[in-house]
């Protein structure tokens, strides 16, 4: 209970009448509040429960094919965007929103609205202290104006009667924090549902050399360049793509974009998201050629499709075609990768010496080749340096200004709780009794009485100044 | 300097080990908290400070990058607090609950290798900054509160069952750890949802989406959720004494889940 909050009954806080009001009371209850948190919790911690967004033989491996069924039928591989945890959020989204429309006049009234209480009311208060002290009225209302002031009060009087009344109060603002904060939970939530209705998101991905559509038709990209900085323990330091927007081949933009820090142009972000080794070219192999009689040639590098001088010969080779998970179409007897990872790289080199054709041959890495022929020069794969592919996310958000406002008002709001702030109120009557002054003050806060209860009486003991006392009230 | 810092982490380890016998002995024998305690502790804490700074230095990037040194960090600034919180509070029996919290998360960091580590150039954000040293104080906070939920459930069954143990002579008085419980919450919980906000806002910068709903992201709105019970309930409803205290416990316990136990079991962008 705070302090205090017995004199301060609500205002307008009648008993609902019917079942519709009834209804609506409930509803906009702190205990439904509380429920739906509660609700959501378990919801959020059920899609923790089960791995999302798997297929269903990965269920049936895991739960049975019982258990998969029901896991899929409840939607539980993809829980956050199912219809029941929509729902959750949706009657949490209109739970915060009633309770806020419901409570924010009062909370305004509150902040910003000044009480008078008369001496009789003072006294009713839980925190209080009433004492006679040894000065004439008008020095104990001066110094009751100072020590309020010192403690940063804003302070008003007014004259009742004998009694010259105080209402000190501090922190009002801090009654509309839970007004901001559901305010923008609400406005964050609508951003997000907005956002997912209204956005979209891509990937796309692009080698050096090539132009990607964006998804949105309205402009191409051209990757210039795609960089994959590498500390020197080998760890990735960087990715960079250099693009050209082109609109009608005209180009309009070129921007290097990196990770955290995208390229924004006609309503699209294109971000640096991923990249792909080519699984059918590289940027250059590392080659070395035996000869039938036993002589093999220095190492040397062939970049793709060039025709390089084998060291210490007339012959020429040219990297061909490159797979890097190799696999022959039996119908075609076309050779192919299987997959973009380099889990079985091979190259088809040719060899030409003068204007002789001496063949290709597809040659493993480090393994060889396929029916190498007989009497021919033999050409050995040592390695290669790939060619990435940069992955570039496109995407499109119209919600991004209302989720920026929804997380500014959460922030503003939620701050002041930091700094443990209150609103504090304190009301005092100076009231003459004989030649001296009768002092009568209260106080109350909205949450962390204990330190309110300290200042308070502070201040008024200041007030007092050591005289004598008449009585305190509180605990 | 690698061989430095972990001499320095293995030398933090044991004066915690150290410190946390000597700050328990006055909860299981009849003496008080000795002086080579406190001593013992700011002792550790420097060294634990030095073997930061070191790391730092070597690896030329704030301390939180990997997984094993943003823990070891948590546990740096859990003593921070403890610090604040016994000067604060005047006790001195905090550091018997809270330094074997501190023991495993150290040990944690010297053994689990190398850790995983962002990529620099996704950490190379202000944003991520913010979002990182606001979680790691929050979490600190929370796990004051933790530890004054825990210690006001053992003096109250001490109290309900008139056992006037030694944890009955040592502990505060139970309003005290209902207020620290309560106060720490109040810190701790801004200061997370200013994580959140700011990851999200750093989450967007980097991969254009505010909330992907991964393992980490959906532990931590978890905590949130629990956290935000926790204050409604205590505001609004007056949930105080066992239930806050319950309540803080079951927060701290899923804070831990979601600092550590995501990064280093689920996958995701967090997962490092």
């Amino acid at each position: 209970m705070n302090a205090g909050a017995e004199a301060l009954a609500p205002e307008g806080a009648g008993r609902p009448t019917g079942p519709a009001s009834r209804a609506w009371h409930w509803f906009v209850s702190i205990k439904v509040g509380l429920i739906l948190l509660l609700i959501i919790t378990i919801l959020s911690f059920l899609g923790m429960l089960v791995p999302q967004g798997g297929d269903e033989a990965q269920y049936v491996e895991k739960y049975g094919q019982a258990g998969a069924s029901l896991v899929l039928a409840l939607g539980l591989d993809n829980a956050y965007h199912s219809w029941w945890y929509q729902v959750a959020l949706l009657v949490l989204a209109v739970n915060i929103t009633a309770c806020t429309i419901w409570r924010m006049p009062r909370a305004v009234r509150t902040a910003f609205r000044r009480q008078w209480l008369e001496p009789d009311r003072i006294q009713a208060l839980a925190l209080k202290k009433s004492a006679v002290v040894a000065a004439s009225p008008d020095q104990t209302a001066s110094r009751v104006r100072d020590a309020l002031k010192s403690g940063r009060y804003s302070v008003q009087e007014r004259q009742s009667g004998e009694a010259l009344l105080f209402s000190a109060t501090r922190g009002g603002i801090s009654r509309l924090v839970a007004t901001i904060v559901h305010i923008g939970l609400v406005v964050t939530l609508l951003g997000g549902v907005y956002g997912g209705r209204s956005g979209w998101s891509k990937l796309v991905f692009g080698a050096p050399g090539e132009t990607v559509a964006s998804p949105d038709g309205t402009f191409d990209v051209r990757v210039d360049a795609f960089k994959v900085l590498t500390n020197a323990d080998g760890s990735i330091k960087d990715y960079i793509s250099s693009l050209t927007v082109l609109e009608g081949g005209r180009e309009v933009l070129k921007q290097d974009v990196e990770v955290n820090k995208y390229l924004h142009h006609r309503k699209v972000n294109i971000y640096q998201s991923s990249y792909s080794a080519l699984p059918e070219r590289f940027a250059s192999a590392r080659l070395r050629v035996q000869w039938p009689d036993g002589r093999v040639s220095e190492p040397f590098d062939a970049p793709y499709g060039e025709a390089v001088e084998v060291p210490g010969s007339p012959m020429k080779a040219t990297v061909e075609s490159f797979a890097a998970d190799f696999r022959i179409d039996t119908e075609t007897r076309r050779a192919y990768s299987a997959s973009l990872e380099p889990r079985n790289p091979a190259i088809r080199v040719n060899l030409v010496e003068g204007e002789r054709d001496l063949g290709g041959q597809w040659v493993f890495l480090n393994r060889g080749g396929v029916h190498p022929h007989e009497g021919a020069p033999q050409v050995e794969f040592l390695a290669y340096e790939p060619l990435y592919a940069t992955g570039l996310d496109f995407a499109h958000n119209p919600a991004v200004p209302i989720v920026w406002a929804g997380f500014a008002l959460m922030a503003v709001g939620v701050l002041p709780m930091m700094v443990l702030m209150t609103h504090r109120r304190i009301w005092v009557a100076v009231m003459p009794d004989g030649g001296r002054a009768r002092l009568v003050a209260g106080g109350a806060v909205n949450k962390h009485r204990e330190i309110f209860q300290r200042e308070f009486y502070r201040l008024m003991d200041g007030v007092e100044s050591g005289k004598e006392e008449a009585g305190r009230g509180g605990n | 300097m690698e061989i430095l810092v972990r001499v320095l982490r293995w030398t933090s380890l044991l004066g915690y080990a150290c410190a946390s016998v000597i700050y328990l002995r006055p909860l299981i024998q009849a003496s008080g908290t000795s002086r080579w305690a406190i001593r013992l502790l700011v002792a550790t804490f420097a060294v634990h400070t030095a073997a930061i700074a070191a790391g730092w230095v070597g690896a030329g990037w704030a301390p939180i990058g990997s997984s094993v040194d943003s823990v070891y960090f948590f546990a740096w600034l859990v003593v921070v607090v403890l610090f604040v919180v016994e000067a604060a509070a005047k006790q001195r029996t905090f550091g018997a609950f809270l330094l074997p919290v501190v023991l495993p998360l150290i040990a944690f960091s010297l053994l689990a290798g190398r850790g995983r580590a962002l990529p620099a150039a996704v950490a190379k954000s202000h944003w991520f900054e913010v979002h990182a040293l606001s979680a790691f104080f929050g979490y600190s906070a929370f796990a004051i509160s933790f530890c004054a939920g825990l210690m006001y459930i053992m003096l109250a069954r001490q109290i309900r069952g008139r056992q006037f143990g030694r944890l009955f002579v040592r502990l505060p008085s139970l309003e005290l750890l209902d207020q620290i419980g309560y106060r720490t919450v109040s810190i701790g919980f801004p200061l997370f949802t200013l994580s959140l906000l700011t990851g999200a806002l750093w989450a967007n910068q980097v991969w254009g989406a505010f909330w992907r709903w991964e393992p980490k992201e959906t532990w931590a709105l978890v905590t949130w959720l629990l956290y935000t019970s926790y204050l409604h309930a205590r505001f609004n409803a007056g949930w105080q004494g066992r239930r806050a205290a319950m309540l803080s416990i079951a927060g701290f316990s899923f804070s831990i889940v979601t600092f550590v136990g995501t990064s280093l079991l689920a996958k995701g962008k967090h997962s490092f």
